[in-house]
């Protein structure tokens, strides 16, 4: 009988960070309960960086895959297979994930391009779940 | 350590002293509150980890040149690595590392290393050991009744200490592997590890040790290469397997014996009612820490902020061996083990390492003589060790010091717990002391 | 420079062969110093580390040996800069015309008085080697921020002195008793009580006749630049809690059993307002350990011990204003009494405690807290730090401060220089209880990089141009002519005074004043309202 090893997937760059900062959901019995029927996939790149995060709910987990943001095409809709998408600098998701940038501020980025997104509703998703890891 | 990582370190040295005491947290008295031998023996900052940190970078920026002045600061470092665990608790920085890659910068621009240094690395090139022993007498240690078997899958690797300095270790080890059945085999051609060449910066005569080792015991067919000198240990655990891939497992023989014990293989039953303190060595200890291969990313999250996904290994010196000595130790039956304040990863150098010995002879003696006040201060009687050349310098120091502590290594322990005789083998050690 | 050899002579027969070294290695890695890049791209050099290289450094080993040090640099006309455990650039010589007296051999606790609550140390007993001596005697001592490698008897007498446990420890200058000085002229001088002519003692630092303290070392320290302190008095406080220190497993993930009656708590006050007056009525009720406002990412850094671990604590870095409150008791009723204390002020303002909640940090955390451990966090980032600001005021004026830094501070950010904190790095730490408060701006810089470097020195700048314009005072790291000359017209002319005490002690200039003030005469300002 072949013993099937393991091993245990790299998340890579950015999406490692990512990764870092959003499985601990999986401990959180609200984000089980409030996520139990949801499935959403959202893709966040930093753009002054490698390897986008794609975050995969479903039904009550949460998972993190990295995708190399090189060629762009990685990271179209129907290669990454993305519910919603939002891409910007680094340091402006550390800062609305550390709650220095409102959502006003996050909406003028938005309009300055500074921020790209798509699937707006969806991306609420992550919102909520920002909320639960802070509490 | 690349040249982009040592020329970006040695630009970052904050100068705060921390190389100079044990962990901050750690300390437990004002008396045994420091790590550095060399700052403790010459008080001058420019001996500190810091310090030399400071003149790596005033050698690549030419503000000093290649000298005698500095050749000697440089060389008075027995690379302990205490200085790295200190810094290290909270800094990135790699002090050990950029001691050992500016001694090779020092070498390649022929400011190294000291006389007495070169003499026993042209020694080593002769006749594979730095004594300048004959190589044919290598295996002189062995007694006659020790039982061998050419095919087995454990190699004893003796180490020249051990082989011709410090016979009584070799002997004790054989001894006790032959008590647990083990009847393990030997290198016919042992060379030296390399490890006191490396420390010294001479890298390529270290590779060409090391290549004749590994080639050597590759071509044996063993799965295990047992050591009883903790340089040895840590200079193929460590820093062979940092340049060359190899595919045997390599053990100091207090792991070995810790294992026989807790398996039963080994029965200690005799008692043995001493008052012991440990002295770790700091190559069985903190600096016997693999390099774990990181295959991650360094991640620039926001100019000048980097950070390592997934996080890269530090090594503090965690994965020393600590437990299974004091383990062996704690199965004596009998045997009362006392700490000393400066223990496993924070332990303090015996004094011998990195060529100090043969160099600055004063330097070792002073260092082995503070560590000694140290295990006197605990109540002790007995100093014990698991390392041919802390055993050489520890000893050398009760003798100067006057000291009433004896000196046991581990094994000897071992052997009277198991209820052997060690007058002979103590009476070897005798003769070499 | 080198010593001339008779000269060299001289010196070696006071220390012994083998205490003194005029050669170039020696010396030059006593020229280096943390921080020194940036004085040398505000006096327009190249931003390197590196001051004048010495002309020799010397190690003493007694009061008595020092002086005479001082005695021959006043024969020969060489400056003299005196430094023990020697972090920041104030511990070079602003010449080459100096040599460094290095007071590493002059170790010794010279004495313990628990009845009196003082000790009396030399120049190169660390903060821990102190601690855990006073802790055989239940007792405990103030230790700077900058750590407990760092000299007591050198934080007392020579440099500015706010810490961690500020609010039960208070500033240094306010614990300093009897003092040991050798004069810029080689005569010793001996302050307070320990100059009585019958029965010396350690005890009190005023006297006999007016007391110096304030010319010795005034708020800021004077860094060598008024002679050298041989032993000091400093005041002992009661050890917090327990003092069993029991520490396991291997650095750096060391776990500590945290003593009974220890407690952390971790308050989102949401914005300044609040956190004056929360501050503020913590501190009233005298029971903290240790108080402290740090912002959202030094909390951050604080618990962990590398930037990874930093990464997850995100949540936590979330907090607008988090108040970072210790207490500790030595009884199960004194304990009961501050956690009442503190369950009543948590109520009464709506505050939540995410400690226990929301995080609990690895107990090292308090053990790095009791040895003051913390301030070293702030090199976590990116290896190197600094910090601006270190106004010593009311807690409006502090955080009045804070918050006019962080555009000036964005500022500098923006332009790569120094690491995005948001612009709102800040400690800030009450002294005794609230009496007063001290607020700084911890900067993450990256000495490796040269536009890093070069912008953070001017970041400096203007963040002391700040304190000037908006009337915040004076940093507390205002040292040399240059500031002093800066902040001294707006202050009352200190500067003038600072220049006077600095020709009277010193006529001849043998203490190196580079980080301190050299006599002369200086501009006259006038401040407002005089």
């Amino acid at each position: 009988m072949t013993e099937v090893k393991e091993e245990k997937k790299m998340v890579r760059g950015f999406a490692g960070l990512i990764y870092a900062v959003l499985t601990p959901l999986n401990e959180k019995e609200k984000f089980k309960e409030k996520f139990a029927k949801t499935q959403v996939k959202i893709l966040i790149n930093a753009s002054n960086l490698n390897y986008a995060a794609l975050i995969i709910v479903d039904n009550g987990t949460i998972d993190v895959e990295s995708i190399p943001n090189k060629p762009k095409e990685n990271l179209e809709k129907k290669n990454a297979g993305w519910d919603a998408f939002i891409e910007m600098h680094a340091a402006t998701f550390l800062a609305f994930a550390m709650k220095r940038l409102s959502l006003p501020g996050m909406a003028k980025l938005v309009l300055k391009r500074e921020v790209r997104l798509k699937g707006l509703r969806k991306l609420l998703a992550m919102m909520q779940m920002m909320k639960i890891l802070a509490e | 350590m690349d040249k982009e990582e040592y020329e970006r370190m040695i630009q970052k040295c904050l100068r705060c002293s921390i190389c100079k005491w044990v962990p901050q947290i750690q300390v437990k008295s004002q008396k045994y509150a420091t790590i550095c031998p060399a700052m403790d023996m010459y008080n001058f900052h420019t001996y500190s980890g810091g310090g030399k940190i400071i003149l790596a970078l005033s050698y690549q920026l030419g503000r000093i040149g290649p000298s005698d002045e500095l050749r000697d600061i440089v060389f008075k470092c027995t690379e302990c690595g205490g200085c790295a665990v200190s810094c290290k608790f909270l800094n990135t920085l790699e002090p050990l590392e950029i001691m050992m890659e500016f001694r090779e910068r020092l070498v390649k621009d022929g400011c190294g290393p000291m006389p007495a240094q070169q003499k026993y690395i042209e020694a080593v090139k002769q006749v594979n050991n730095p004594y300048n022993e004959p190589h044919a007498d290598r295996t002189e240690w062995l007694p006659k009744d020790i039982q061998t078997d050419p095919n087995s899958k454990i190699l004893f690797y003796v180490g020249c200490t051990a082989s011709y300095r410090r016979q009584e270790m070799a002997i004790a080890t054989a001894r006790i592997m032959n008590a647990a059945g083990i009847r393990f085999r030997l290198l016919e051609d042992e060379t030296c590890c390399g490890s006191p060449i490396l420390r010294t910066g001479v890298k390529d005569a270290f590779l060409e040790s090391m290549n004749k080792n590994l080639d050597a015991i590759e071509a044996l067919d063993v799965d295990t290469v047992v050591f009883t000198c903790a340089g040895c240990y840590d200079t193929f655990k460590v820093d062979y397997s940092l340049h060359r891939k190899y595919n045997f497992e390599v053990k100091h023989s207090v792991e070995l014996f810790d294992e026989l014990i807790q398996n039963g293989k080994l029965k200690l039953t005799t008692e043995v009612p001493l008052t012991v303190t440990y002295h770790d060595p700091c190559h069985l200890g903190r600096n016997a820490e693999r390099y774990e291969e990181w295959d991650g990313d360094e991640v620039e999250l926001m100019p000048l902020v980097k950070i390592n996904i997934p996080k890269k290994q530090k090594r503090c010196g965690a994965e020393g061996v600590y437990d299974a000595p004091r383990n062996i130790l704690k199965s004596i039956p009998g045997l009362k083990l006392i700490e000393m304040e400066r223990i496993m990863e924070y332990s303090y150098c015996c004094g011998a390492g990195a060529g100090v010995k043969s160099a600055f002879p004063e330097f070792a003696l002073q260092t082995a003589q503070i560590r000694l006040e140290e295990a006197e201060d605990t109540g002790a009687e007995i100093i014990v060790s698991a390392c041919p050349f802390c055993s050489t310098n520890l000893q050398d120091g009760i003798k100067e010091k006057g000291s009433k502590l004896q000196f046991y290594d581990i094994n000897e322990l071992i052997m009277m717990a198991l209820g052997m005789d060690i007058k002979k083998v103590k009476e070897k050690a005798a003769e070499v002391a | 420079m080198v010593l001339e050899k008779e000269i060299f002579k001289e010196f070696e027969n006071v220390v012994g062969v083998g205490n003194i070294d005029d050669g170039e290695v020696i010396t030059d890695a006593y020229a280096y110093n943390w921080c020194m890049e940036f004085f040398n791209y505000m006096d327009g050099k190249e931003p390197l580390p590196y001051s004048p290289r010495p002309k020799a450094v010397i190690l003493p080993s007694s009061t008595e040996e020092v002086q005479k040090i001082v005695k021959l640099c006043n024969n020969y006309g060489i400056q003299v800069k005196a430094q023990s455990t020697g972090l920041g650039p104030w511990n070079c010589v602003s010449t080459d015309n100096s040599i460094v007296v290095d007071l590493r051999r002059m170790n010794k606790i010279v004495k313990i008085d628990e009845k009196n609550l003082y000790c009396v140390v030399e120049p190169y007993v660390s903060g821990a080697q102190l601690q855990v001596e006073i802790m055989k005697y239940g007792l405990n001592c103030h230790m700077p921020g900058a750590g407990p490698q760092v000299s007591p008897l050198a934080s007392a007498t020579s440099m500015n002195g706010p810490g961690f446990t500020s609010p039960s420890t208070g500033h240094s200058s306010r614990n300093v008793l009897g003092v040991e000085w050798v004069l810029p002229d080689g005569e010793i001088m001996r302050l307070g009580s320990w100059g009585m002519k019958n029965n010396p003692d350690w005890f009190v630092g005023d006297g006999p006749g007016p007391s110096l303290r304030g010319i010795m070392r005034g708020w800021a320290g004077a860094k060598s630049g008024i002679g050298i302190f041989t032993r000091v008095a400093v005041k002992l406080f009661p050890y917090p809690c327990s003092t069993d220190f029991e520490l396991s497993g291997h650095s750096p993930d060391y776990d500590f059993k945290i003593p009974d009656f220890m407690r952390l708590y971790v308050m989102d006050c949401k914005n300044f307002k609040r956190l004056d007056e929360i501050m503020l009525q913590v501190e009233k009720e005298e029971i903290s350990f240790m108080c402290s406002y740090l912002s959202g990412l030094a909390v951050m850094a604080i618990f962990a011990n590398n930037f990874e671990q930093m990464m997850e604590l995100m949540a936590v870095g979330s907090m607008k204003a988090p108040l970072v409150v210790i207490i500790a008791a030595r009884t199960k009723r004194e304990f009961e009494y501050k956690q009442k204390v503190m369950d009543y002020l948590l109520e009464k303002n709506k505050l939540e405690n995410i400690i226990g909640t929301k995080y609990t940090p690895y107990p090292v955390f308090f053990a790095e807290a009791l040895r003051s451990n913390l301030g070293l966090h702030g090199f976590i980032a990116t290896g190197g730090f600094q910090s601006t600001l270190g106004q010593c005021d009311t807690a409006k004026v502090c955080l009045n401060t804070a918050a006019s830094n962080v555009p000036v501070k964005k500022i500098f950010i923006k332009k790569e220089s120094v690491a995005n904190d948001f612009g709102e790095g800040i400690w800030m730490t009450s002294y005794e209880s609230g009496h007063y408060f001290h607020v700084e701006s911890p900067t993450m810089f990256d000495q490796s990089n040269k536009h890093s470097v070069e912008g953070t020195a001017q970041y400096f700048e203007r963040s002391n141009e700040m304190g000037l314009v908006k009337h915040l005072g004076a940093p507390f790291f205002a040292e040399g002519d240059r500031m002093h000359d800066m902040f001294g017209p707006h202050m009352h002319n200190y500067h003038l005074w600072l220049r006077k005490i600095k020709e009277a002690f010193d006529p001849n200039n043998i203490a190196d004043g580079g980080f301190y003030i050299t006599a002369g005469k200086g501009k006259k300002g006038v401040s407002k309202g005089e």
